[in-house]
C-alpha cells in the first residue's frame, strides 16, 4: 500500500464530509420557524434576539453561515443542549461508551459467527444444512430488531430467568473488578446478541457466496491436489478472498449496527446514546439529534477508509494506483 | 425483450421456489392492506373488548391495555407500511434509474460526477437522518417518504449504471444506433427494458428494507401520529411485555412477512437475472 493510495483515498473523504455538513446545515436552514427561536427559546425580548442571531451569525449571508457551522463542526463544536446547557460533544462523549461497548461486541460476533455460518453452509452447498442456513438467515434479515429483542427477554429473562433483562450493572456493587467485569458481561450477552443477529445473518449469506465463489479457483484446486486437509483449503486459502465482500460493507454494517443500538438500548435500558437521543427526541433537544447525526455520518465515512485501506492487505493481488 | 422471452422469463420465475412465495406473500399484503377497512373486524381504535385479553375465538390477536381489537390494528398497519414502502420505491426509482442510465450511457466525466454524488447519499445513516426530519418538521408520512426516497436510490443508480455499461458495449444496441434510432429511442426501447429486471432485484430489497426502518421509527414513537402501524403497535407492547406477549409477537410476525415478501420477490428476480450462484 504506497502512501500516494493513502493520500488519494483520504482526499475523496472530503467531498463525504462536505455533503454531510451541507445536508445538516441545509435541513436547519430550511426547518420551520425561526432559528432564533430554537436557540433561544420563546420567551426572550427583541434586543436579546438580536444579541443571540449576532452571536450565532444569523444576520449573515447564506455561504458565510454554512462557512461558520462547517468550521464549529470540524472544530468539534457541535453546539450546545438547549435542556442541559453543556457543550453536545460532552453530553455524548460520557454517553458514547456503552454504546461501543455494545456495537464493538456485536460487530465482532456478527463477524466471527456470520463468517463461520457462510464457510459451513458453502461447504455443504446444496444440502439440506445449507437450504436451512439459507432459509434462517433469510428469515432473520426480515426480523426487526425490536421483535428479536422482546422474543429474547421473554425468553431468556422472564420465562428462564437467566440473565438480566435490563440495565448495565447490578444494583447490587459486585465485589472487586473481575466480578464486576463478570456482571457487566452478563448484562451485556442479550443486547449484544440481539443487536448482531441480524448481521450474522447479512455476513453469512455474503461470506457464503464469497466461499463458493473462492472454493471454485483454481488456487483451490492446488491446494486440495497438494494433499492439504480440506479445513486447511477453506480457512487458509479461500478464506482470505472470500470475506472480502464482508468487508466492503463494514462501513455500511456499522451505520446498520448504531441504529439497531437506539432500539436495543431502549429495550433493554442500556445506557448509551441511543437512551441519549430518545430522550432529546422527547425534550426537542435539536443539537444533540443533530450532533448523534453528523457523529454516525462521520463515523461511516472513517469506517469506510479504514476498511478501503484492509483490501491491499486481504487480497494482495489488488494493485494501488 | 419480445414476448417470447416475456413468457419464457415468466415460466422460469413461476418454478422457483421463492419466487412463487415472495409472489404469494406480496399479493396478499397488498389484498389486505387495499381490502383493510372490509376486512378488519372492529375500528381498531375503538374500545371493543377486555383490556389486555389474551387471544381468544372473539379477537384473534387478543386486546391491548384499553381493550382495542389488535387484529384490527395489524390489517390497517399493512396500509401504512405498504404505503411507505411504495412511495419511496417511487422516488427511489424516478432518482436512481434516470442517473444511472446517464452515468452508464454517457461515461467520462459526466459519470465520475455521477457517481461521486451517488457515494455521498450513500455514506447518508438513512435512520438517524429520518430521525433529525422528524425533529425539525415533525411526524408525518409524507417527510418520512421523502426523507427514505432521497436517500435509498443510491444502490438502485449504481446496478442501473452497471447494467448500462456492459449494454452499452452489446451487439444490438450497435445495431439499433447504425438502423437510426434517436438517443431517447434507443434509451427507452432498448436498453430500459433489459436495466428492469436487475432493478428490481435491488428495488425489491431496498423497499423491505425501508419497511424495517419505519417500524423502527415507529417503534421509537416517532411515526405518524394519525397512521396506525406495525411499528407503533410493538412500541406500545414494550410496557406489557411482561404480561401479554401477544401485542410483541403480532406486530413483529406480519413485519417479518412483509420484508420476506420483498426479499423473496427479490431473491426469486436475482435467480433469472444472474444465474452464478
Amino acid at each position: 500500500m504506497s502512501f500516494r493510495y493513502v493520500r488519494r483515498r483520504l482526499l475523496q473523504v472530503i467531498p463525504s464530509v462536505v455533503g454531510i455538513l451541507l445536508v445538516g446545515f441545509l435541513l436547519i436552514e430550511l426547518a420551520p420557524g425561526d432559528p432564533v427561536l430554537a436557540l433561544a427559546g420563546e420567551s426572550g425580548d427583541e434586543a436579546f434576539y438580536a444579541d443571540v442571531r449576532a452571536r450565532f451569525g444569523l444576520d449573515r449571508p447564506v455561504a458565510e453561515r454554512f462557512a461558520t457551522y462547517a468550521t464549529n463542526v470540524l472544530r468539534g463544536d457541535l453546539g450546545i443542549s438547549y435542556v442541559q446547557g453543556r457543550p453536545v460533544v460532552d453530553i455524548i462523549g460520557e454517553r458514547i461508551w456503552p454504546t461501543l461497548l455494545l456495537t464493538g461486541v456485536a460487530l465482532v460476533l456478527s463477524t466471527v459467527v456470520g463468517i463461520a455460518l457462510g464457510a459451513f453452509a458453502a461447504t455443504r452447498r446444496r444440502t439440506a444444512t445449507d437450504v436451512g442456513i439459507q432459509i434462517a438467515t433469510l428469515t432473520i434479515d426480515a426480523a426487526p430488531i425490536f421483535w428479536v429483542g422482546q422474543l429474547a427477554i421473554l425468553a431468556f429473562a422472564l420465562y428462564l430467568g437467566v440473565l438480566p433483562v435490563q440495565g448495565m450493572s447490578s444494583a447490587v456493587e459486585p465485589d472487586g473488578v473481575l466480578a464486576g467485569i463478570l456482571d457487566l458481561g452478563r448484562h451485556l450477552l442479550l443486547p449484544a446478541a440481539v443487536l448482531a443477529i441480524g448481521q450474522i445473518a447479512v455476513v453469512a449469506r455474503m461470506a457464503r457466496i464469497g466461499f463458493i465463489e473462492e472454493l471454485s479457483q483454481d488456487y483451490v484446486r492446488t491446494a486440495r491436489a497438494k494433499g492439504l486437509a480440506e479445513h486447511r483449503v477453506v480457512l487458509g486459502h479461500a478464506m482470505r478472498r472470500a470475506v472480502i465482500p464482508v468487508a466492503t460493507v463494514i462501513g455500511g454494517r456499522l451505520g446498520h449496527l448504531v441504529s439497531g443500538a437506539v432500539i436495543v438500548e431502549i429495550i433493554f435500558g442500556w445506557p448509551g446514546l441511543g437512551r441519549m437521543l430518545v430522550i432529546a427526541m422527547q425534550t426537542r433537544d435539536m443539537p444533540i439529534i443533530m450532533g448523534m447525526f453528523l457523529v454516525v455520518s462521520f463515523s461511516v465515512i472513517i469506517a469506510n477508509f479504514i476498511t478501503d485501506l484492509s483490501y491491499g492487505w486481504l487480497d494482495p493481488r489488488i494493485a494501488y494506483r | 425483450m419480445r414476448l417470447a422471452a416475456v413468457g419464457r422469463l415468466a415460466r422460469r420465475f413461476g418454478r422457483s421456489p421463492s419466487a412463487i412465495l415472495g409472489t404469494l406473500l406480496t399479493v396478499t399484503l397488498v389484498a389486505v392492506a387495499a381490502l383493510a377497512d372490509v376486512l378488519a373486524p372492529h375500528d381498531p381504535l375503538a374500545i371493543v373488548g377486555p383490556p389486555l385479553g389474551a387471544p381468544d375465538a372473539a379477537f384473534l390477536m387478543g386486546t391491548d391495555d384499553l381493550g382495542r381489537d389488535l387484529l384490527s390494528g395489524i390489517i390497517l398497519g399493512a396500509r401504512t407500511s405498504l404505503a411507505v414502502a411504495a412511495g419511496v420505491g417511487a422516488l427511489v426509482l424516478a432518482i436512481g434509474l434516470p442517473i444511472g442510465i446517464v452515468a452508464g450511457y454517457r461515461g467520462g466525466v459526466v459519470d465520475d460526477l455521477l457517481m461521486r454524488f451517488t457515494e455521498l447519499f450513500q455514506v447518508l445513516p438513512r435512520f438517524f437522518l429520518a430521525i433529525v426530519v422528524i425533529a425539525l418538521f415533525g411526524p408525518g408520512l409524507d417527510r418520512l417518504i421523502v426523507v427514505l426516497g432521497v436517500t435509498s436510490w443510491p444502490e438502485v443508480a449504481r446496478i442501473v449504471r452497471a447494467q448500462t455499461l456492459s449494454l452499452r458495449e452489446r451487439e444490438f444496441i450497435d445495431a439499433a444506433r447504425a438502423l437510426g434510432s434517436s438517443q431517447p429511442r434507443l434509451i427507452r426501447h432498448e436498453l430500459l427494458p433489459n436495466v428492469i429486471p436487475a432493478t428490481a432485484v435491488i428495488l425489491a430489497l431496498v423497499m423491505g428494507q425501508v419497511l424495517l426502518i419505519e417500524a423502527s421509527l415507529g417503534f421509537l414513537g416517532l411515526g405518524d401520529p394519525n397512521a396506525i402501524s406495525w411499528g407503533y403497535l410493538a412500541g406500545q407492547a414494550q410496557r406489557f411485555l411482561r404480561v401479554a406477549w401477544w401485542l410483541s409477537v403480532f406486530p413483529g410476525v406480519a413485519l417479518i412477512l412483509a420484508v420476506l415478501a420483498f426479499n423473496l420477490l427479490s431473491d426469486g428476480l436475482n435467480d433469472q437475472v444472474d444465474r452464478r450462484w
